[in-house]
């Protein structure tokens, strides 16, 4: 870890910038294999219903879904601190399922914390070391170390009590480092902090997870931070994994409703009949890539806000909407606006260029490229 | 409109809040001044008088009584005022110690069962409190005289000396202050078990705790402040006990309580009694003093308040 953490801290301009390539190869990263996974609570409540997921190693890999979706679950059970009811896992190759969580070379960020309150900053980092059968000495310099690499090193000698929500994140985080793990799980670390210091953990998390190189599970329900952060996301909901891809995949292609309205789509319309490049929906009829299809019928259409555009050039092709702006939310970057169309509420967004904005009453053109159309299952 | 000054509101601030605190404080200073300061100082000056002809405290001022207590008396010293000391330590010591290895998994057990239980069991664990001690003792007694089936039992094993029974013995008396004190370890335990934070348990065992050690680092901690505060409430009213040993002890099994309570009953004595309880007071602060220590030590410095 000593020569990683250099590592990092040669991102800053002072510090020595020698052993950056070196070390980055030097740690070992881990890959995940989890097949037919299965978790019930009592009788009726199914946590995961069959769970296939492989995470590749130093892939900062990310569950996402809403709250009782599984995602807990299943880092808990990489964790070993819940055993599946059927199912297996492999971590570098060799099964854990039935290791027990203090023989497994992962650890855990827990979304309270779970600093020891009783022990000293120093004490909480030193623990999975002294744990280990690390002598002092050395667990002392490893404390130093990593205490400078996360930028709290005239912390370590305080009391858990006496720290603020971000210097207890990033003590829970450095806990868990300074063990050098295969995998690291992070259970909704930065959920507990507010909007300004969750995005700059966010960037820093992401750093430090590219300089380990280190195999990163993240748990959370937020699909901004889940698209901010992650090299590959899997939806999950009722216990099962609805769609696995990297976060431009997942938020462009949704494969199923749910999916499309976790991250968090408005423009959603059903479709009441399809052929090979149209569709007719509450819209009206549009069309699209015929290379868009679906096997079934029905299901969804699905329009992003940002392929839409107001009254501008129609190029040869383009579908085309005339529809009243209903309402129009400033956000300085961009503009929203909610359109009525067919008595259908469509959203659009448009980057502010400066251009003139709509007013509300106004009646637009709209106008949308068919490749940006999306069919999706129900 | 009138500017008040700076000066003149603060002013009536401090007024106000002195008023204040004498509302509120005067009641139970008076009540501590009149209940524990009086008697205390009462007691103290009795311990350094002389003892009269019928065991009444007069003048002049000596340390007689102390020399007493310390086993000089008319024909020399004797050790059996500092038997009974030891023997309070010991009894105190082995109870408090016996209630803590029978509670801890006991409080710990009804924290996992079912809610609606939780209250059930706990009034199970208390009830027995509710009869009055000589009675509790009374049946002990009943239970453990020579003859029972318990007596006859740990004769028949070598336990004890053929047609002795259990009682009256040492072994009757730690019996009962175990029985009687178990439930002051069993609640203050229970709460500690019941606002346990698994996740600090679970990071433990995520950082390579064994389960042994997971308890130890984890949940031992977490429980100290409960253990201390049953602690007290078992050692302190154990150690200056006098129903048990008195019923249950026989002539062997006496207490620092009974020696204290012989001397304003019995052989009469005020000063050597008065004596007797400031020996049990200092006693009991150093023991207060020492389990601050220990709680500050293995709670890291943390301050544990008993």
């Amino acid at each position: 870890m000593s020569e990683t953490m250099t590592a990092e801290i040669a991102d800053h301009p002072d510090a020595r910038p020698a052993a950056n390539e070196r070390d980055r190869a030097n740690h070992k990263a881990s890959s995940i294999e989890m097949q037919g996974l299965q978790k019930r609570f009592g009788r009726d409540t199914v946590a995961l219903d069959g769970v296939d997921l492989n995470i590749q190693a130093g892939e900062f890999f990310t569950l996402l879904g809403p709250s009782g979706c599984g995602k807990t679950t299943l880092l808990r059970i990489l964790a070993g601190l819940e055993e599946p009811d059927a199912g297996s896992l492999v971590v570098g190759g060799k099964d854990i399922t039935e290791t027990p969580p203090h023989q497994r070379s992962v650890n855990t960020v827990f979304q309270s914390y779970a600093l020891f309150p009783h022990l000293s900053v120093r004490e909480n980092l030193a623990f999975g070391l002294k744990m280990r059968g690390m002598p002092a000495a050395e667990r002392h310099s490893k404390v130093d170390e990593i205490a400078d690499f996360i930028k709290l090193g005239d912390l370590v000698d305080r009391h858990v009590d006496q720290l603020s929500g971000g210097q207890r994140q990033r003590i829970a985080l450095a806990r868990a480092l300074i063990c050098e793990p295969d995998v690291l799980l992070l259970d909704e670390p930065l959920s507990a902090l507010d909007a300004g210091l969750r995005s700059q953990l966010q960037v820093e998390l992401l750093r430090v997870q590219k300089r380990l190189g280190m195999t990163f599970v993240f748990v959370t329900h937020d699909q901004q931070e889940a698209m901010v952060m992650s090299d590959r996301i899997a939806v999950l909901n009722g216990g099962t994994i609805q769609q696995v891809g990297a976060p431009s995949e997942v938020y462009e292609h949704p494969i199923n409703a749910f999916v499309a309205h976790f991250m968090g789509h408005d423009n959603l319309f059903a479709i009441s009949a399809a052929e090979d490049d149209w569709v007719d929906t509450e819209l009206g009829r549009l069309r699209l890539d015929p290379d868009e299809q679906r096997d079934s019928q029905d299901g969804w259409l699905l329009i992003r806000p940002e392929t839409l555009e107001l009254d501008g050039e129609i190029p040869e092709g383009y579908n085309r909407l005339e529809g009243t702006v209903a309402e129009r939310l400033y956000r300085g970057s961009r503009i929203e606006y909610r359109l009525t169309v067919n008595g259908r509420s469509l959203m659009a967004v448009a980057s502010n260029l400066g251009q003139r904005m709509h007013n509300i009453g106004d009646r637009v053109t709209i106008s949308v490229c068919p490749e940006d159309l999306v069919r999706v299952a129900a | 409109m009138v500017r008040t000054s700076p000066m003149a509101s603060r002013r009536r601030a401090v007024v106000s809040e002195t008023r204040h605190l004498l509302f509120t404080v005067t009641p139970g200073a008076f009540w501590i001044f009149i209940f524990l300061v009086l008697p205390s100082a009462y007691l103290m000056g009795v311990a350094f008088m002389t003892n009269g002809p019928y065991g009444l405290p007069q003048m002049p001022l000596s340390l007689d009584s102390f020399e007493r207590l310390a086993g000089v008396g008319f024909l020399g010293w004797s050790p059996g005022n500092l038997y009974t000391l030891l023997r309070s330590l010991w009894q105190t010591l082995v109870s408090t110690v016996l209630v803590v290895i029978i509670a801890y998994p006991v409080a710990y057990y009804i924290t996992t069962c079912r809610e609606k239980w939780r209250p059930i069991l706990l009034l199970l664990v208390v009830v027995p409190s509710w009869t009055n001690q000589v009675i509790r003792a009374f049946g002990w007694m009943n239970l453990l005289a020579p003859g029972t089936p318990l007596s006859s039992l740990a004769e028949s094993l070598g336990l004890v000396a053929p047609n002795m029974g259990l009682y009256p013995s040492n072994f009757a008396v730690t019996l009962g202050l175990v029985y009687n004190f178990l439930p002051f370890m069993v609640l203050p335990l229970y709460a500690a078990f019941e606002k346990l934070d698994t996740a600090q348990v679970q990071a433990a065992q995520d950082l390579y705790a064994s389960p042994v050690r997971a308890f130890w680092h984890a949940v031992f901690p977490q429980t100290l402040p409960g253990l201390l505060a049953g602690t007290v409430l078992v050692a302190i009213p154990a150690f200056g006990m006098y129903v048990i040993p008195e019923l249950l002890g026989g002539g062997k099994g006496m207490m620092l309580g009974n020696l204290v309570a012989n001397q304003f009953s019995g052989s009469s004595n005020w000063p050597l009694g008065a004596a007797g309880a400031i020996l049990m007071l200092i006693a009991t602060f150093i023991g207060l003093f020492a389990m601050r220590r220990i709680g500050k030590r293995l709670g890291g410095g943390e301050e544990v308040v008993i």
